[in-house]
């Protein structure tokens, strides 16, 4: 659809998506929150207002004040000092498990799809046993291999994310297949590798972009999960879901501990659905009526 | 239908075999000595080396995965826990009731209140009714479920004490962690099923049945709902596999003895054959869900069932 | 407007559409999709709306059966009288009964005109059992039968599912459907248009003997002017939402004065002549949001004068019985040569050029 559109008006399927994404406001208000975000991350540093691992033992447990926005946790770490920092970590785990599987997914669904056959039917399979255990858990085992920590947590949801981008290229692969300038490629001597890279995978991006915006909403929650139940990131360091695992202890006196984490945490992840639901309309317009 | 079924049956072995080995693997590559866990760092030389011959650790891969798999698929057992020497599958038995009731009713509310949800939004599209539910919906998604079981237990349980904080017993135990745990579910089901309406519900087989002289209602939920679920009933089966993962974080957050708790404290102590036995449990969980939604899809989809019935042709 | 329309014996007039507008608005603009359309319709007999995609002629059918989605689609203003009753002013409930039951629809498209997922017994006995609420199950699914075995599909088929049918089939079952309460009208929507040449004449006449059995009186939505020789007997020519001519189709054939008529004639190849090139009109059907005032059909006509452009066109009797919409027609009527009556004279030739060329200007 948007490329039998190219010619018009002279603008590129690139412009004309993005003109129409201009035009949703949600998805308007998800890619700026999350630009934000990421300006946040960079910058860290300089927009804290204290040192994220400054702990000041006169004021624990501080509630919600002007001196701490957001109050200070047990060690009297100032709390939205350590949420900007922490922004570090999720969007990191989410970004690089998240461009880890695509380029997993990218090239295991190539080869599935392309190839068919016994090459297909080999790897469908092995990703039916990774698909047989729900994502949560996959990276939690994953995870209770490698141990906890930053890297290895970014391994293990890159794992437990594979088999869906995999399929995802697979299908549009087999869709794309049947075309027939894939026919005129192979006509003139392309290589496989080049049709692949040159012909199908521009085709199949889309939806790989939707899926991709998406994954990352989906990996920063799984993050966060790990954290909690103690396999992720380790406390100190502030990662916004082991805030909530440290935080949970004085839930009873001290809500703003686990209040101000998840809060975040849901920002974070509701920017990124709003952005990839408005990307995905403005992909396939069909959708939207 | 019944070839269709056995046959998905028959699928999930092969299936079940694969994670058996591939849990088995995984662990099997994990460094670490489980004589050294079981017997403590003050064992002497010869009494880890009699601990490892008694369990087999020095024997090839090959050999203790045949024993592994063996134990599994002929007696159902996962071997002894590490930490307390107790039966794994034991254990896990015990602790699953109270991870499928989480489960089950999570995935109950999910579709209960996600289906008509999405319908209603579809029917209202672009108006304000529309915009909430969606928005409710989009915030739902996009919130960790054990963070919301913690807000639940600062707001019913400390608060308002209505309900108890943790542990588990009457049924009010599990009305928290239920709720915490169905939020996601119901807003992703939400917002599946409104996307499916809104393909369905301007095709033509909709005028149809409106021409028809239909009532409105049952254009709706008998023509399109039916026909709008059959996409829905595909990506669901992915919501119930975060739902399952998710019930097994929320029982942390509540303190219940299920199978996440199970998990959580076997992989702090290095217990393999209660990861093993775990994992493989989940996965056994996931795949009779997979297999139910499978069997779902066939029962409304004729073109699907159609397939497996041959072309038997009945008389009037 | 169209006050003067011919009004005579009122009692055989079965259906009577007056001044009907229905507009869609869609992103902020407002689609003209249907302009003050009137026209009667004896019982009985078969009219025929004819004109390019896009005209309006689906909508001025959605509107009679009141199944326009609302929103986009908005009935603006007009009446339709069935038998008296004008159908816009009964309440839903009300219509749900005449639906299906005293009006029924046939479908452009049969592949997507019925549910995939119930069978086609269910689906015949659905309409039977809205409007025949006295009937017990099993008479309603010999009454299905029955009326399966009359469109020609056996009674062994009536559990499968629409995904096991063709095309054709599809149609039949769908004739089926609309015939079931024996309505009094039947829309047609280019009940043929999406079937193989094959198979369009068998349904078309299949239809033309159902329709003479039960004494229905017929809408035969089309662009096909073969199909309109063969079963209408009245036609009105549409233009961007508007009945641009109206006339008994032995009138409109031999007499066609509105350049844009003339103009659709003209499209359809005549297979004794040898020519290079087909006929098409130049220009093409304006923009529905944005129609140029005055006469809609001035940008492509090449009589247009600058008054065509200055107001809107009444309709005018230019014979009897005989509407136009055209400030030029009585100087058209002289110039027009009358044409020779393409079905009557050669219905060979009429069904290869519907085959060949649907005439879709």
């Amino acid at each position: 659809m948007k490329f039998s559109r190219k010619n018009r008006k002279g603008s590129s399927p690139f412009m004309l998506t993005f003109q129409r994404l201009c035009h949703n406001r949600v998805a308007v208000i998800g890619m700026i929150i999350t630009l934000l975000l990421v300006l946040i991350a960079i910058f860290a540093e300089y927009i804290m207002p204290y040192p994220y691992d400054k702990a000041d033992f006169m004021a624990t447990f501080a509630k919600p004040s002007r001196e701490h926005l957001f109050g200070t946790d047990d060690l009297g770490r100032d709390i939205l000092s350590r949420l900007i920092y922490g922004s570090r970590y999720s969007l990191q785990i989410g970004i690089f498990s998240v461009s880890g599987a695509m380029v997993g997914g990218i090239v295991l669904g190539s080869i599935a799809g392309y190839f068919g056959g016994w090459v297909d039917n080999l790897i469908m399979r092995c990703l039916d046993i990774f698909q047989a255990i729900p994502g949560m858990v996959l990276s939690i085992a994953v995870s209770a291999v490698l141990g906890p920590g930053f890297g290895n947590c970014i391994i293990a949801l890159t794992i437990s994310m594979i088999p869906s981008f995999s399929r995802m290229m697979r299908a549009s692969i087999l869709n794309v297949r049947k075309m027939e300038y894939l026919e005129a490629a192979s006509s003139i001597n392309c290589s496989s590798f080049r049709i692949i890279w040159r012909h199908v995978l521009p085709n199949s991006l889309s939806p790989l972009i939707v899926q991709a915006t998406m994954s990352v909403a989906a990996a920063i929650l799984i993050a966060a999960g790990l954290s909690f139940i103690g396999l992720g990131v380790q406390p100190p360091d502030p990662e916004w879901g082991a805030m909530l695992s440290s935080g949970r202890a004085y839930i009873r006196d001290y809500p703003h501990l686990v209040l101000f984490p998840g809060i975040t945490i849901m920002i974070a992840v509701l920017s990124l659905n709003m952005f990839g639901d408005g990307l995905r309309d403005a992909l396939d317009p069909k959708l939207k009526d | 239908m019944y070839r269709y079924i056995l046959k998905r049956l028959l699928l999930m072995i092969p299936v079940l075999i694969g994670v058996t080995i591939l849990i088995f693997t995984i662990m099997y590559f994990t460094p670490g000595d489980p004589a050294t866990q079981i017997l403590g760092s003050n064992a002497t030389l010869e009494q880890l080396e009699a601990k490892r011959q008694e369990l087999g650790l020095n024997d090839s891969y090959f050999v203790r995965l045949g024993r592994y798999m063996k134990d599994v698929f002929l007696h159902f057992d996962f071997g002894n826990s590490y930490i307390n020497g107790r039966s794994v599958s034991k254990d896990i038995f015990s602790r699953y009731p109270q991870t499928f009731i989480i489960a089950f009713f999570s995935i109950a509310f999910a579709l209960l209140i996600g289906i008509p949800l999405g319908v209603i939004a579809a029917t209202n599209q672009n108006k304000l009714g529309d915009h909430v539910a969606m928005l409710i919906s989009l915030i739902g998604v996009s919130m960790p479920n054990f963070w919301v079981g913690l807000m639940l237990v600062i707001w019913f349980a400390l608060e308002l004490k209505w309900l108890p904080a943790t542990g588990i017993g009457a049924p009010r135990y599990y009305v928290l962690p239920c709720a915490a745990c169905a939020l996601n579910g119901i807003a992703s089901i939400a917002r599946q099923t409104r996307s499916g309406m809104l393909e369905v519900i301007r095709a033509d087989y909709i005028v149809t049945a409106r021409s028809k002289g239909q009532t409105e209602n049952k254009v709706i939920y008998r023509h399109a709902l039916c026909n709008a679920l059959i996409p829905v009933v595909t990506s669901a089966a992915g919501a119930f596999g975060s739902l399952l993962g998710g019930a097994l974080v929320i029982e942390t957050v509540f303190a219940i003895p299920g199978l996440g708790t199970y998990m959580v404290s076997a992989i702090n102590n290095r217990d393999y054959p209660a990861i093993q036995g775990s994992v493989f449990f989940v996965a056994l969980t996931f795949s009779i869900i997979m297999l139910l939604v499978d069997l779902l899809y066939a029962f409304i989809d004729p073109r699907i069932k159609a397939q497996y019935q041959g072309n038997a042709r009945i008389k009037v | 407007m169209d006050k003067n329309i011919k009004q005579n014996n009122t009692e055989d007039i079965l259906l009577s559409v007056k001044n009907l507008t229905v507009q869609y608005t869609a992103g902020g603009s407002v689609i003209h999709a249907v302009n003050d359309v009137s026209f009667d319709l004896k019982k009985g007999t078969t009219l025929g709306l004819v004109g390019e995609t896009g005209a309006g002629k689906t909508t001025i059918a959605r509107a009679i059966m009141r199944v326009l989605p609302d929103p986009p689609a908005r009935i603006m203003g007009g009446e339709i009288f069935l038998d008296g009753e004008d159908l816009l002013k009964i309440s839903e409930k009300e219509m749900r009964k005449i639906r299906g039951n005293k009006i029924s629809m046939i479908f452009q498209d049969p592949m997507t005109a019925l549910n995939p997922i119930f069978t086609i017994g269910n689906q015949i006995e659905e309409v039977i059992k809205l409007h025949n609420e006295h009937l017990s199950r099993r008479e309603i699914v010999q009454k299905a039968v029955e009326i399966l075995e009359m469109v020609g599909i056996v009674r062994d088929r009536y559990h499968e599912y629409p995904h096991q049918f063709s095309g054709g089939m599809k149609q039949r079952v769908i004739i089926a459907m609309a015939l079931a309460c024996n309505p009094s009208l039947l829309l047609a929507d280019e009940p043929t248009t999406a079937l193989d040449v094959t198979i369009q004449a068998q349904v078309l006449d299949m239809m033309t003997r159902l329709k003479e059995q039960y004494r229905t009186s017929m809408i035969m939505i089309t662009h096909d002017m073969g199909i309109v020789a063969e079963v209408c007997d009245s036609v009105a020519v549409v233009y961007a939402g508007e009945i641009v001519e109206i006339a008994d189709k032995e009138e409109l054939f031999d007499h066609p004065v509105h350049p844009y008529t003339v103009g659709l004639f003209d499209c359809i190849p005549d297979i004794h002549r040898k020519t290079d090139m087909l006929y098409t009109i130049p220009g093409s059907p304006p923009d529905p949001s944005d129609l140029p005032e005055g006469c809609h059909f001035s940008p492509r006509c090449k009589y247009a004068s600058d008054l065509c452009r200055s107001r809107g066109i009444p309709m005018k009797e230019v014979r009897p019985g005989h509407f136009c919409r055209c400030l030029h027609c009585d100087e058209r009527l002289e110039m027009v040569p009358s044409r020779s009556q393409i079905c009557q004279d050669d219905p060979d030739t009429a069904d290869q050029e519907r085959g060949k060329n649907g005439c879709d200007c």
